[in-house]
């Protein structure tokens, strides 16, 4: 569903994504754990087409991104690591433009069910999102990702800024979503997140990705991969 | 998709504080305008209908006296006021209006508003056209500046993009956004300077002039509206956004009109006061001078006249001497006067010529040019009034000479004439050029600002594209 065959971009001298080949299955949840700078913002930013890669190519559902910049799109939904949103416009509104530009039209009650879904209450979605927390907004990005019912999911640090329970509802909603049959590349700094989540787990350094631990049945505590990591980067 | 993003930018900039606070500042000034201008346009219009009576009951009633004295008695005549001169007085305020016409000399215009409100006037008079031509821009930049460059700041760009949403679509959609919060805010003001048109109770013809004004601001709005949304996608962040559509602002506005004005004086300057006089003065010196019997001239001229008539003294001519030498040098008069006002002109045409090509850079001055125009207040509607001024004078005082030279004796200084006859003397009628011609001479700059238009837009659309989502 999400693929990459030697992906690669350069600013200059400085190579950012360094050859990259990756094939994420439906029902796959893909996690990328590397230091700020290792390329996993990059590597998102080549699927969804705001990054031209210098050689190699990006295939979502099959289609090279740079070549169907449109068509991809209503393949994927994204989550940014900042949903900012437009602050005179309620929670509601919000999920509804997004969605209408993404070409769905949905009913009150439905996005109203989205947004809980996402766990945002009925009473918050109707306040303006000036008044929001960042977690709220991370919740309205998460419904607005879910409205869009894509087969691929990006996330970018997609629970910076939610409280413990939050963040642990998230997890829950992606294995709901692997279920689903949904393929998921996730940018994370959250070892014990990817640990409980993840079907793969990539590590990237300097543009590379080096290790993919991919037995993470057999790994019993997030140690091993935070160690693992830690020698790694 | 267009109207869901015009829609959302609607909806966004009517909940903005900066909207509410921005819009009755404009509806403010804006109905100040039309009031203090149509306060101002009908206490003039008023005065200048009652001179144009006076002028005329004055000429018919004066005491009676020799057709050639009722020369030099004069009278006045006014350039019309027009109804969309409320909207914009263009050039009217520093050209004056009141015209002196007699015999001999050919005058020049009086009673210039602007002398009687000093250097302030310059500066600009809180006018309709002034408020919408200078203002309203600002109004657009204040609620546009952002539309691009937020977005891109705050991340909102990555997550429009990633729904799907062409660069292009997101151009249409955020300009026609901010094209419905700029007519929702305008197009009661147009409807307020239609109510000042039903107030001065105009005619059919300057209804379509009015039309064609609402248009020609249109269309001036829609440059600013690609401009702010270039400056706002070009620098990609709302602060340089804001500085540069202001620079932008001043660089048309402001900059551009001074820089062009003293640009066309340089090229082509006029000359002084003084030396137009003088040189006016010394020609006149070199023809005949009916007032003088001793002017070398004047005896030419009777050497020729008696010759031609094979008599010897002028009193065994046909006709009445006095009479004839008077109209005689008032051709010559007349002649030097028209070639050192023709010189002049021609040296304002050329500064003009200048104006108007240099206006290709500045839809401000395109849209000034073409405002002035339709309210009949713009320079060569003047001048089209000063020609038509000048050759009444020339057939009044052709007139009075030619009855003198024909209808009374030769030396017959104290036969005179009375109301009937000076009330059968030709009347002064002006009709600005009509709308048809007027059409031709706006098509030009109408279709350079149409360009603006159309270029602007393009760019835009090119800038959006451009736009990367970091």
């Amino acid at each position: 569903m999400i693929s990459a065959k030697n992906l690669t971009k350069k600013y200059g001298d400085k190579t950012a994504l360094d050859n990259l080949t990756l094939d994420i299955a439906p029902g796959e949840i893909f996690c990328l754990l590397g230091q700020n700078g290792a390329g996993k913002t990059t590597t998102i930013n080549c699927f969804l087409g705001f990054t031209q890669p210098t050689s190699g190519q990006a295939f979502i559902n099959g289609l090279n991104v740079a070549q169907h910049p449109i068509e991809t799109k209503k393949h994927l939904a994204y989550l940014p690591e900042v949903v900012v949103l437009y602050p005179n416009l309620t929670g509601l509104e919000n999920l509804d433009y997004f969605s209408r530009l993404a070409g769905f039209k949905y009913e009150k009650a439905e996005l109203l069910q989205l947004l809980e879904r996402a766990g945002l209450p009925k009473d918050d979605a109707v306040r303006r999102v000036s008044e929001y927390s960042k977690g709220m907004r991370q919740k309205v990005g998460i419904a607005i990702a879910l409205a869009k019912k894509a087969k691929a999911l990006f996330l970018d640090e997609p629970t910076s800024g939610l409280d413990p329970k939050a963040s642990n509802d998230f997890t829950h909603l992606l294995l709901e979503l692997k279920e689903e049959g949904v393929a998921v590349l996730m940018a994370t700094h959250d070892i014990f997140k990817a640990k409980d989540g993840a079907t793969r787990i990539g590590i990237m350094k300097d543009g590379r990705l080096v290790n993919i631990i991919d037995n993470l049945r057999d790994v019993l505590h997030a140690k091993e991969i935070e160690d693992i990591y830690l020698q790694t980067v | 998709m267009l109207f869901t993003i015009a829609n959302q930018q609607i909806r966004s900039i009517l909940r903005d504080g900066r909207f509410r606070t921005s819009a009755l500042l404009m509806g403010g000034l804006f109905l100040l305008s039309v009031l203090g201008t149509l306060d101002y346009y009908t206490s003039l219009k008023k005065q200048h209908d009652e001179a144009t009576a006076t002028a005329r009951e004055q000429w018919e009633n004066q005491e009676d006296k020799n057709p050639h004295s009722a020369a030099h008695y004069g009278t006045y005549v006014f350039k019309p006021i027009y109804p969309l001169s409320y909207f914009d007085p263009g050039v009217d305020a520093f050209t004056g209006n009141t015209l002196f016409l007699e015999g001999h000399r050919s005058n020049q215009p009086k009673f210039r508003a602007a002398e009687d409100r000093g250097a302030f006037a310059r500066l600009g008079i809180l006018t309709p056209a002034f408020v919408l031509g200078m203002l309203f821009p600002l109004f657009i930049i204040l609620l546009g500046f952002g539309s691009a460059a937020t977005e891109r700041e705050n991340g909102n760009l990555r997550l429009l993009l990633a729904q799907g949403v062409k660069p292009s679509t997101l151009f249409w959609g955020k300009s026609l956004g901010l094209w419905a919060v700029v007519l929702l805010l305008v197009l009661p003001f147009f409807a307020a300077g239609a109510a000042g048109l039903v107030a001065v109770n105009a005619g059919g013809e300057h209804w379509l002039r009015y039309a064609l004004i609402i248009l020609l601001y249109l269309a001036y709005f829609g440059c600013f509206i690609h401009l702010t949304l270039i400056i706002s996608a070009w620098t990609g962040k709302q602060n340089a956004a804001l500085v540069g559509s202001i620079g932008a602002w001043v660089l048309i506005c402001l900059l551009t009109p001074k820089v062009v004005v003293n640009l066309a004086r340089q090229l082509y300057p006029a000359p002084t006061w003084q030396a137009y006089n003088d040189a006016i003065k010394k020609d006149l010196e070199t023809g005949v001078d009916g007032h003088d019997p001793t002017d070398v001239f004047t005896q030419k001229l009777e050497k020729e006249t008696l010759a031609k008539f094979g008599v010897d003294s002028v009193h065994q001519l046909p006709f009445n001497w006095d009479g004839f030498v008077m109209q005689k040098g008032e051709e010559h008069e007349t002649y030097v006067f028209q070639k050192h006002k023709t010189r002049l002109l021609n040296i304002y045409r050329q500064q003009q010529q200048i104006h108007q090509a240099a206006a290709v850079v500045s839809p401000y001055i395109l849209t000034g040019i073409l405002s002035q125009q339709l309210a009949g207040t713009d320079v060569n509607t003047y001048f089209d009034f000063l020609a038509a001024a000048e050759r009444y004078r020339v057939q009044l005082v052709g007139e009075l000479n030619a009855d003198l030279t024909y209808n009374f004796k030769y030396g017959d200084w104290s036969g005179k004439r009375g109301k009937d006859f000076f009330a059968q003397n030709t009347r002064f009628e002006y009709a600005s050029s009509p709308t048809d011609k007027l059409l031709g001479d706006l098509a030009k700059p109408a279709g350079f600002l149409l360009i603006w238009l159309v270029v602007s837009g393009w760019i835009a659309v090119f800038f959006f594209k451009k736009m990367e989502p970091v």
